[in-house]
């Protein structure tokens, strides 16, 4: 078959349902929910699967895990706006557009495509997404996100065009199919690459283009923060892999953008240990995993060792489905308690225990517990970085830089748990009944979160990046802990709730 | 035939005159002016058959025509909402048809002829708005005349002084009348008088650091006047330029003039952004965001003169196309706001939305051209100048960077100056002002639709400019612009209605 008319069968298949279902999501929500879930899912498996779109294997990874954030995000958002404000379509439409075109833009095979969905998500990140929950008062939020992240991407992909169009011709460059162009890649200059490197990097929060990140995952409604940090983020990396596949970037630009990553993990994690705002924590601590992924992009760019590029595929994989599911946990941390400061909290888990649960599913990835992806990501990049400084001097900065971004995780994961377990009650307004919906959105993260370690492990071990008596002992310890925690998960979640009265004399207000 | 073309052009400004009074019907001048502009737009096309005129002056002669004929249905409203004297109906036709005609002129001396009415005339608008508005300065209009108009006058002269002078063949006052197309024979000026010549249309255009009468002028002029004055009157000093390039040789001095408006236009940029983004009266932050778009366009064509080719003419082109859709349509709306809120101050004005749907549409047009939306004339031209940019990086490291830093600034402060407007469409904590008009007519709302439209419908008619697959796709990008149109509208429909609280 034509492969165009794949494209735009795929592509209707994908957006068709989903912009329905988001229309009649208020007045048939089952229905709704059956659509959205079905065009997330089934195009997607069906297409990449059966062959008919051929896809390289970052975007293949991205292209997933997309599918399992969406899934989350989009059910999670819908009980959450029907709570609060007693309607979700409006709401339900921008994310739900935004998914859509997040998923076409990372199964995209032209480059004209690439162009399109990169577009429209900007114009609905900063004119829709952002400013739909509060209105005028973030529009200078959506200033900061179009001046410190959409220009200098946007300039870097310009750029890119601009030198496919100058080796290809104008009209040929916008249908490039991106999976067969290779032939000869361009070289550039180090201005060029620089600006294709810097630009891209600012899209995932590099130093100097830092600043924009916790304002906006900070000032953003939650869900949105939640898209932006585990789904739209990964468009940086996936257009610097794309622009390593058309150009032969110069190495000065790719040292520039490993001690941009460098400074990037330390700073972030760090500030996130300082944060008092739960979303700002989250944020910061984004920047810190954003540079362990710009260092190794750049890294596996001027070495070629491909157990850096599986060491960067895999914190994709992990930093999407942890960001996603803490930023949702924290949506539902506002709804409960209306607040997002950090010393204010700590009496969750007397309020909500199922909440509780998947916060603790997040707690243990951020700080590299097993069974978690966390744990098994956090040893595939220790033994990535130590593989890499026995042979080039570049490896010691990335161990040392890893090393601390573990350990600071550990603080704010703490303080991030602190919300639920740390303090007996205070004084807090009445609670939100939180819909099963929404819980099971969280959960089924969570779940994902266990359950993707190992696939993990089998691709490590058949790639050969580790031995067999390495992995048999990683999955025993998967198998004793994940037994433990489901064994917690159930006994905790079959668990009735706190009775009503004893719920209010908690929260200090008398029923 | 040229004859033909001046004696329709009479016929034409009587018939505005005559439909002027106060007695005929609202619906007959309408249709009169329809009349007028369509009359305008096919003696455009004929004398572009005949020749006379190239297709810089058919593209911006037509575009110019469709934007003239919006303001001029937008003026009636405008005097009965804001009680104009009711001389400023026939003035502003007078206004908009001398600008046209500058654009269309066909020779050199219609070409000063109708400039200098439409400086006169452009000084009556100010000094009018001047006298009427509560606001405002009262220095602008000798501000305008004495900065605008005479050194515009000053380099017109020299302009036709040099012509009559230096050119070889035939000395004389007939070469005067010659049609810019036939005009091969170019001047080689002293480099001392080449100042003199660029000097007036520098300061029109509002650059830095002659950019000092424009934000008073700009602001106090009646808003359908000032959306005539910013949008198309102010290219006017890119077009002559352009006129005089075809005149007079400066090669010898391309390298310095690049120069100087690469770093003029970089600070105009800087400042005019910073500045907008700090104003609260709309008139202002509009007239403020012209100087920081008059940098951009200064540096196309800064661009356009050191490597001329039809692309960088064409983004040149399309520049001032873009400018002109935006600017007259936020003026316009910026009348329609004053009217209703008796402010010009728009940092309380919120759900807009509610008040004047349509209005809302146009502007939000307008606002997509400014923060750069995909399918709206802004995006074409921000996207067309960078790929310049990168085009010419082999051949000039130096200037092509510098280009690249000042249309990146652009870029990022027109997006936030978009959006600091654009917070009068949403909810938001009510600093609100209550409304003296509860909804506006919409008959004074449709003219500023039919401007917004027209951000799109450049954009559209791309193919029609260049044939070529690229233009194709960049139009049929509109859909994406109309899709994100739809949504936020709906968007701000719904957050006025009071479903999304806060």
């Amino acid at each position: 078959m034509n492969n165009a008319l794949v494209k735009v069968i795929y592509s209707s298949s994908v957006f068709i349902p989903i912009l329905i279902g988001s229309i009649m999501v208020d007045s048939y929500p089952r229905i709704s929910k059956l659509l959205r879930i079905m065009g997330f899912t089934a195009p997607p498996l069906l297409f990449i699967l059966t062959g008919y779109i051929r896809l390289l294997d970052y975007q293949l990874v991205l292209t997933l895990v997309t599918v399992i954030a969406a899934l989350g995000i989009s059910l999670h958002s819908e009980a959450y706006y029907r709570v609060l404000y007693g309607t979700s379509r409006f709401f339900q439409i921008s994310i739900d557009v935004i998914l859509a075109s997040l998923l076409l833009l990372y199964s995209s095979t032209y480059f004209i495509e690439l162009i399109i969905y990169w577009f429209i998500l900007d114009i609905f990140i900063a004119l829709v997404a952002i400013t739909m929950e509060y209105g005028a008062e973030n529009l200078p939020v959506a200033s900061t996100y179009i001046a410190l992240c959409i220009a200098p991407s946007d300039i870097a992909l310009l750029t890119m065009w601009a030198l496919l169009a100058s080796s290809y011709g104008l009209d040929y460059s916008i249908f490039i199919n991106l999976n067969t162009i290779p032939q000869t890649p361009l070289n550039l200059d180090y201005i060029t690459s620089l600006i294709i490197t810097v630009g891209f990097a600012a899209k995932i929060g590099q130093i100097p283009f830092h600043s924009w990140i916790p304002i906006v995952y900070g000032k953003s409604p939650t869900h949105v923060s939640a898209i932006l940090s585990g789904v739209v983020s990964k468009m940086g990396i996936y257009a610097l892999f794309l622009s390593m596949q058309l150009f032969n970037t110069n190495s000065i630009a790719l040292y520039v953008l490993f001690a941009q990553g460098l400074i990037s993990t330390v700073y972030g994690s760090f500030g996130a240990v300082l944060q008092v705002n739960v979303k700002n924590l989250l944020a910061y601590s984004s920047i810190g995993y954003y540079g362990i992924m710009a260092s190794l992009f750049a890294a596996f760019t001027l070495l070629s060792q491909p157990i850096l590029k599986a060491a960067l595929l895999v914190t994709l994989v992990f930093h999407t489905v942890i960001k996603v599911l803490a930023f949702l946990n924290t949506s539902l941390v506002y709804q409960v308690s209306n607040t997002y400061d950090v010393y204010r909290l700590g009496y969750l888990y007397y309020v909500t225990r199922k909440g509780t649960l998947s916060a603790f599913t997040a707690l243990l990835s951020l700080t590299g517990i097993p069974p978690s992806i966390g744990f098994t990501v956090k040893l595939l990049l220790l033994l990535a970085s130590i593989n890499l400084s026995l042979i080039h001097t570049l490896g010691i900065p990335l161990l040392v830089a890893i090393v601390l971004s573990s350990v600071f995780s550990i603080a704010y994961g703490a303080k991030f748990m602190g919300i639920y377990l740390s303090s007996i009650p205070r004084i807090t307004p009445r609670p939100i009944p939180i819909p099963q919906l929404e819980l099971n959105a969280e959960i089924y993260l969570g779940v994902a979160s266990l359950i993707l370690p190992l696939s993990i492990l089998l691709y490590t071990y058949y790639t050969g990046f580790l031995d067999t008596v390495f992995t048999i002992v990683l999955i025993a310890i998967y198998a004793v802990t994940f037994t433990a925690y489901t064994l917690l998960f159930t006994r905790i979640y079959t668990k009735p709730d706190t009775p009503e009265d004893v719920k209010y004399w908690l929260s200090g207000v008398e029923s | 035939m040229i004859e033909i073309a001046i004696i329709i052009f009479y016929i034409l400004a009587l018939l505005l005159l005559a439909s002027s009074h106060r007695t005929v019907e609202p619906s007959l001048k309408k249709l009169i002016k329809v009349f007028s502009y369509t009359i305008l737009v096919a003696d455009t096309i004929l004398m572009h058959q005949y020749k006379y005129i190239d297709y810089i002056s058919l593209v911006l002669g037509i575009s110019f025509s469709a934007i003239s004929l919006f303001i001029s249905t937008y003026t009636l409203e405008y005097i009965k909402i804001q009680h104009y004297p009711h001389v400023l109906e026939p003035l502003m036709d007078f206004f908009l048809l001398s600008i046209i005609t500058t654009y269309i002129a066909p020779s050199l001396v219609i070409l000063a002829t109708s400039w200098t009415i439409g400086e006169i005339i452009g000084y009556m608008l100010v000094k009018l708005g001047e006298e009427h508005s509560i606001e405002g300065s009262l220095t602008s209009s000798r501000g305008f005349i004495f900065t605008s108009t005479l050194t515009y006058e000053l380099s017109v002269f020299t302009m036709i002084a040099l012509s009559i002078v230096f050119t070889s063949a035939n000395v004389g006052l007939r070469t005067l009348l010659e049609p810019f197309t036939t005009g091969e024979a170019r001047i080689t000026a002293s480099p001392y008088i080449i100042p003199l010549l660029f000097l007036g249309f520098i300061v029109k255009t509002a650059n830095i650091p002659l950019h000092f009468w424009l934000p008073s002028a700009h602001s106090s002029a009646p808003s359908p006047a000032s959306a005539a004055l910013s949008g198309l009157m102010v290219s006017l000093g890119y077009y002559g330029l352009l006129r005089i390039l075809q005149y007079v040789d400066v090669s010898p001095l391309i390298y310095p003039i690049t120069w100087f408006f690469t770093v003029v236009g970089l600070l105009s940029i800087l400042y005019g952004g910073l500045q907008a983004i700090q104003q609260r009266d709309a008139k202002k932050l509009l007239a403020y965001s012209t100087i920081a778009t008059d940098g951009f366009i200064s540096l196309l064509f800064a661009h356009y003169i050191t490597f001329p080719s039809p692309t960088t003419l064409w983004t040149l082109i399309l520049g001032i196309l873009m400018h002109a859709a935006y600017k007259t349509t936020l003026f316009s709306e910026a009348g329609l706001i004053e009217a209703i809120y008796g402010t010009r101050y728009i940092h309380g004005v919120r759900v807009f939305t509610a008040t004047a749907p349509l209005s809302t549409l146009g502007g939000l047009m307008a606002v997509f051209t400014l923060v750069g939306v995909p399918g709206t004339i802004g995006f074409i031209v921000k996207i067309f100048s960078i790929f310049n940019c990168i085009a010419i990086y082999s051949e000039d490291h130096v200037v092509s960077l510098t280009l690249l830093l000042g249309i990146t600034l652009y870029i990022a402060l027109s997006a936030i100056v978009g959006l600091k407007y654009a917070q009068i469409y949403i909810g938001g904590k009510p600093l609100k002002i209550p409304s003296l008009i509860e909804s506006p007519d919409n008959a004074i709302q449709l003219p500023i639709t039919a401007l917004g439209s027209l951000n799109i419908v450049f954009n559209l008619a791309l193919p029609v400019l260049q044939p070529t697959e690229v233009s194709y796709v960049f139009s049929s990008s509109s859909l994406i612009s109309l899709l994100a149109l739809f949504t936020i509208y709906m968007n701000f429909k719904a957050a006025t209605r009071g479903v999304a609280p806060r």
